[in-house]
C-alpha cells in the first residue's frame, strides 16, 4: 500500500510541474497602469563586452559566441518623436513605445565615437538602433537589437540576448565614480613612486 | 544628542522656460514660490505654507514631484553665505557675489566644524590647496547636487522607487522606496545610499554610506565619512519644492 500511495503523489507532482510553468509566464510582473514591469536589476550571461562576434580566448579574455544574429538612459514613452537633428549625444535620443508585451525603443542621434565592444567593432553617427525588450517570464527579458548605419555596414544586422534578473537578496547597483577613481589611483601612484 | 546638525533650506523650483542665455544664471527673485528669497525667512513661510497646501497627487496618490527643478535661492560660492568682507568678492577673474548663508540651523547660520575641521572647511586648506572633486568630472555628491544643477524628479508608478537624475555627468540617484536594508558601513560612495520614506506630503530620503570626498560648494565646506543625511522635499505651491537638508557629522561636527 506504501508503495501504490507513493506512486499517487508522483504522478500529482508530474502534472502540476508543467502547469506552474505556465503559470509563471502569466504571472511576470505588471505596473499599475498594466505594462510589462521590466524594472529590476539585470545582467547578461555572455562575453559580448570583450567582443560581440564569435572569438577565441586571448589573454584575459574567454573564447565566447558573437551575438550576431549597455550610464543613465531616459527612453521617453509618452509618444513624443525624436527632436530634429542633427543632434550627436553619447546615448543617443530614445524613443519607446509598447507593442503588446514588447518595449520596443528607437534611439538615432548618436556620436560616432563609441565602440560596440572592447574589440573596437564601430559605428557612424548614422547609427539608427530598434531595441525590443520581451518579458519571458518574471526573470528573464529577451533582448533584441536591430543596428542600421549604411555608412558602416552592407545591411542592418541584428543581436540577440536574454537578461537574467539578479536574484541575489538585497542586490544594487553601487556607484563608479571615475573622477574619484581616478584621483585615488593618482594618489596611490605618487605613494609608491620613489623620488 | 552631543553631535551637531547643520540644517540648509533651499527652494527648487520648477523650470521656467523662458528663453535664457546658455548658461546664465536666473536673477536671484524677490520672492519664490510666494515666500520670501532670504533662506531663512524662506525656509520659515514654507514651513508654514506645506502644512496647508494640497499637492498633485499620481495614479496611486502620492504627492507628485515629478518635473524639471533647479534650485532658486542658493549661490554656489558658500553655503555659510558671502559677506563684503570676503576678499573673493574683489577677484578680478571670478568675483564671487553677495549672499546671504542658506543655513538656517544653527542659529548662527555657521557651520558647527570641530576644531581641526574649520581651517580646512571655511574657505581654508580644501580651497587652497586642493582642486574642487568636480573639477575632475566626479559627481558633486549630496547635496550640493541640488543646490547647483539643473535636475528632474521621476516617480515610477510602481511607487518602489524615486529617480532623481542630474544635468552633470548622466548622475542620478536611486532613492529606494520599498525599505530595503542599509547597506553594510565598510561601502562607501560619492552619493551615498538613499533610502526614502513618505511623511505626509513630505518626501523623506536618508543618505548613509557618504565616502565624504564631496564638499557643499565652491569654497571647500564639507562633511566626513560619518555623516548621516536627512533630507525633505515638499511642495508649497503647484512649481516650488521647498528642499531641507539635516546633515549630521559626529567626526566633523560638534553642538556648541
Amino acid at each position: 500500500m506504501r508503495h501504490g500511495f507513493t506512486c499517487v503523489i508522483a504522478a500529482a507532482v508530474l502534472v502540476a510541474a508543467p502547469m506552474a510553468a505556465a503559470a509563471q509566464v502569466s504571472a511576470s510582473p505588471r505596473t499599475v497602469d498594466g505594462r510589462p514591469n521590466l524594472q529590476g536589476i539585470w545582467q547578461v550571461l555572455n562575453t559580448a563586452a570583450w567582443d560581440i562576434q564569435d572569438h577565441p580566448a586571448r589573454l584575459g579574455v574567454p573564447a565566447g559566441q558573437g551575438v550576431v544574429d549597455r550610464g543613465v538612459r531616459t527612453i521617453y514613452t509618452d509618444g513624443t518623436p525624436h527632436p530634429e537633428g542633427s543632434i550627436n549625444w553619447w546615448m543617443g535620443d530614445s524613443r519607446g513605445r509598447w507593442e503588446g508585451n514588447t518595449l520596443v525603443v528607437d534611439v538615432v542621434h548618436f556620436t560616432d565615437q563609441t565602440w560596440f565592444d572592447r574589440a573596437g567593432n564601430f559605428h557612424s553617427d548614422g547609427l539608427h538602433l530598434v531595441e525590443r525588450f520581451t518579458p519571458a517570464g518574471p526573470d528573464h527579458i529577451n533582448y533584441e537589437v536591430t543596428v542600421e548605419d549604411p555608412a558602416v555596414f552592407t545591411r542592418p544586422w541584428k543581436m540577440s540576448m536574454p537578461f537574467y534578473r539578479r536574484k541575489e537578496a538585497n542586490v544594487r547597483l553601487l556607484e563608479y565614480d571615475p573622477g574619484l577613481l581616478l584621483d585615488q589611483e593618482q594618489a596611490e601612484r605618487e605613494r609608491r613612486t620613489t623620488r | 544628542m552631543n553631535n551637531l546638525y547643520l540644517g540648509l533650506a533651499i527652494a527648487l523650483a520648477v523650470t521656467a522656460s523662458s528663453p535664457r542665455a546658455a548658461g546664465q544664471q536666473p536673477a536671484a527673485p524677490a520672492t519664490v514660490g510666494g515666500c520670501p528669497a532670504e533662506p531663512l525667512a524662506f525656509h520659515n513661510c514654507a514651513l508654514e505654507k506645506a502644512k496647508t497646501f494640497q499637492p498633485p497627487r499620481t495614479a496611486t496618490g502620492k504627492p507628485n514631484l515629478q518635473g524639471y527643478y533647479r534650485n532658486r535661492l542658493a549661490q554656489a560660492f558658500s553655503v555659510e553665505g558671502v559677506s563684503g568682507s570676503e576678499p573673493l568678492v574683489n577677484d578680478r577673474i571670478m568675483p564671487w557675489t553677495l549672499a546671504p548663508p542658506m543655513i538656517v540651523d544653527p542659529p548662527d547660520r555657521k557651520i558647527p566644524y570641530q576644531p581641526w575641521a574649520a581651517p580646512i572647511g571655511r574657505i581654508g586648506e580644501n580651497y587652497s590647496k586642493y582642486l574642487d572633486p568636480r573639477t575632475a568630472c566626479g559627481s558633486g555628491g549630496v547635496p550640493r547636487l541640488a543646490l547647483q544643477d539643473p535636475n528632474q524628479i521621476l516617480q515610477p508608478s510602481t511607487d518602489d522607487y524615486v529617480l532623481w537624475l542630474f544635468e552633470d555627468h548622466h548622475v542620478h540617484r536611486v532613492i529606494s522606496m520599498n525599505g530595503r536594508p542599509p547597506l553594510g558601513d565598510a561601502i562607501k560612495m560619492t552619493n551615498g545610499d538613499s533610502r526614502g520614506r513618505w511623511e505626509g506630503n513630505t518626501l523623506v530620503i536618508d543618505v548613509t554610506n557618504l565616502n565624504g570626498y564631496t564638499w557643499f560648494d565652491d569654497s571647500g565646506n564639507f562633511y566626513t565619512n560619518a555623516a548621516h543625511l536627512v533630507e525633505r522635499l515638499t511642495l508649497i505651491d503647484p512649481d516650488t519644492i521647498h528642499y531641507e537638508v539635516t546633515v549630521e557629522d559626529r567626526q566633523g561636527y560638534t553642538r556648541a
